[in-house]
C-alpha cells in the first residue's frame, strides 16, 4: 500500500481523535488499557491471524521488499515486514516497533478504503495515509492515558519501548500542538467502523 | 501488489505454530533457515528446499499421523521433483513418466503408485 513506492495516498479524512479511538479501542479490545508496552509484534502476527480468517502475516526479505520496510495489502490480505525490521521488532528496537505499528495502522485505517496517490504536499495532513498512520502508531504505541505528569520525552522512550525520536515527537505533539488543541473538532468527520470487521 | 495465500505446506506450518505458541522467527530458528526464507515458502514464493518436510517432522518431533499430513502437505505445494534416477531402465521410466505424467488417468496412477508402494513397504 505504502512505503512500497514511498507513496502517500489521499485517503477519507479522519480527526486525529478518530485515529485515537481506534487506536484505544485496540488496546481495550486486548485487555491492555493499563499497560505501557504494546506487544506490536504480537498483534500483527498472532492476534490478526487467529481472528481473521484470510489474514496472513508475511516476512520478506531485500529482494522482494527494496527499500519498504513494511507494507500492508489494500485489501487486508496480509501485513508484510522486512526481514530486518521484523527481526529488530523482536528484539524490541524502537524504531521496527513503530514500522510495525504505522503498518497496523493502515491495516485498520486504510482496509479496502478509495484510495488515490498524492504529493505529500499537495492535500491535507488528516487526509494523507501516511500521516494517519504515523499517528494510530504513536496513540496505541504510547496511550495519552497513561502518559503521567511530569514524564519527560526520555521517560516515554523507556516505558514504552519506542526510540528517542518517536518519544520526542509524541511528548511534542502532546504538549505543545497537535492532538490535545485539535480534540475539539474531532466528531465531524463520524465514528469508525468496527475493528475487526471485514467488509 | 500480489495479494498472499498460503500453500497447503504454509497452512500447515502455521497450524503448528499456533499449538506451539511460537512465532515465524522461533520456527526459523528451529528449522535453521531465514524468517523471510521460511514465509516464502509458506507463501509459495520459494519451492520447499529437498528434505524439509523430513526436518520439519524431525525438528517438532510428530507422530506417525501428523508426519504423514505434514509430508503430504509438503508434496501438495511442490510443482517440480527432481529425480536422480542412475541405471538406464530407471532414466528411460522417468522420461516416459515425466513427458505423460498429466496425461495418465487416475486409474493409471493409482496402479503405478501401487507399484512405488510396494516397493517402499519391502
Amino acid at each position: 500500500m505504502n512505503t512500497v513506492v514511498g507513496g502517500v495516498f489521499e485517503v477519507p479524512p479522519l480527526s486525529w481523535r478518530d485515529i485515537e479511538g481506534v487506536a484505544d479501542d485496540l488496546r481495550a479490545a486486548l485487555g491492555l488499557m493499563s499497560t505501557c508496552y504494546f506487544p506490536v509484534g504480537f498483534v500483527i502476527e498472532q492476534v490478526l491471524e487467529e481472528q481473521l480468517p484470510g489474514y496472513v502475516f508475511d516476512v520478506g526479505d531485500f529482494e522482494l521488499m527494496g527499500s519498504a520496510e513494511g507494507e500492508t495489502a489494500p485489501d487486508g490480505s496480509f501485513i508484510r515486514l522486512r526481514d530486518d525490521v521484523y527481526e529488530a521488532l523482536h528484539s524490541n528496537d524502537g524504531r521496527a516497533r513503530f514500522t510495525a505499528a504505522h503498518e497496523l495502522g493502515h491495516f485498520l485505517l486504510h482496509r479496502n478504503v478509495p484510495m488515490q496517490r498524492a504529493t505529500p504536499g499537495s492535500i491535507q495532513t488528516f487526509r494523507n495515509s501516511e500521516a494517519q498512520a504515523n499517528h494510530f502508531a504513536a496513540c496505541v504505541l504510547m496511550p495519552t492515558n497513561l502518559i503521567l505528569p511530569g514524564m519527560s520525552a526520555r521517560d516515554i522512550a523507556h516505558q514504552f519501548c519506542v526510540s528517542a525520536k518517536a518519544a520526542q515527537n509524541r511528548f511534542e505533539n502532546l504538549g505543545l500542538k497537535g492532538v490535545h488543541k485539535e480534540k475539539g473538532k474531532a466528531a465531524k468527520f463520524g465514528s469508525f467502523p468496527n475493528l475487526f470487521s471485514r467488509d | 501488489m500480489s495479494t498472499a495465500r498460503l500453500t497447503p505446506l504454509g497452512k500447515a506450518l502455521r497450524k503448528m505454530r499456533i499449538e506451539y505458541s511460537e512465532r515465524l522467527l522461533d520456527m526459523a530458528e528451529k528449522l535453521e533457515v531465514s524468517t523471510s526464507f521460511l514465509a516464502a515458502v509458506e507463501m509459495g514464493r520459494k519451492p520447499p528446499p529437498n528434505g524439509f518436510g523430513g526436518r520439519v517432522v524431525v525438528r517438532y518431533q510428530l507422530d506417525d499421523l501428523k508426519a504423514h499430513a505434514l509430508l503430504s502437505a509438503e508434496t501438495e505445494t511442490r510443482k517440480s521433483f527432481v529425480l536422480s534416477p542412475r541405471s538406464a531402465e530407471a532414466k528411460q521410466t522417468v522420461a516416459l513418466l515425466a513427458r505423460n505424467i498429466n496425461e495418465l488417468t487416475s486409474d493409471q496412477l493409482f496402479k503405478i503408485r501401487a507399484i512405488a508402494e510396494k516397493k517402499e513397504s519391502k
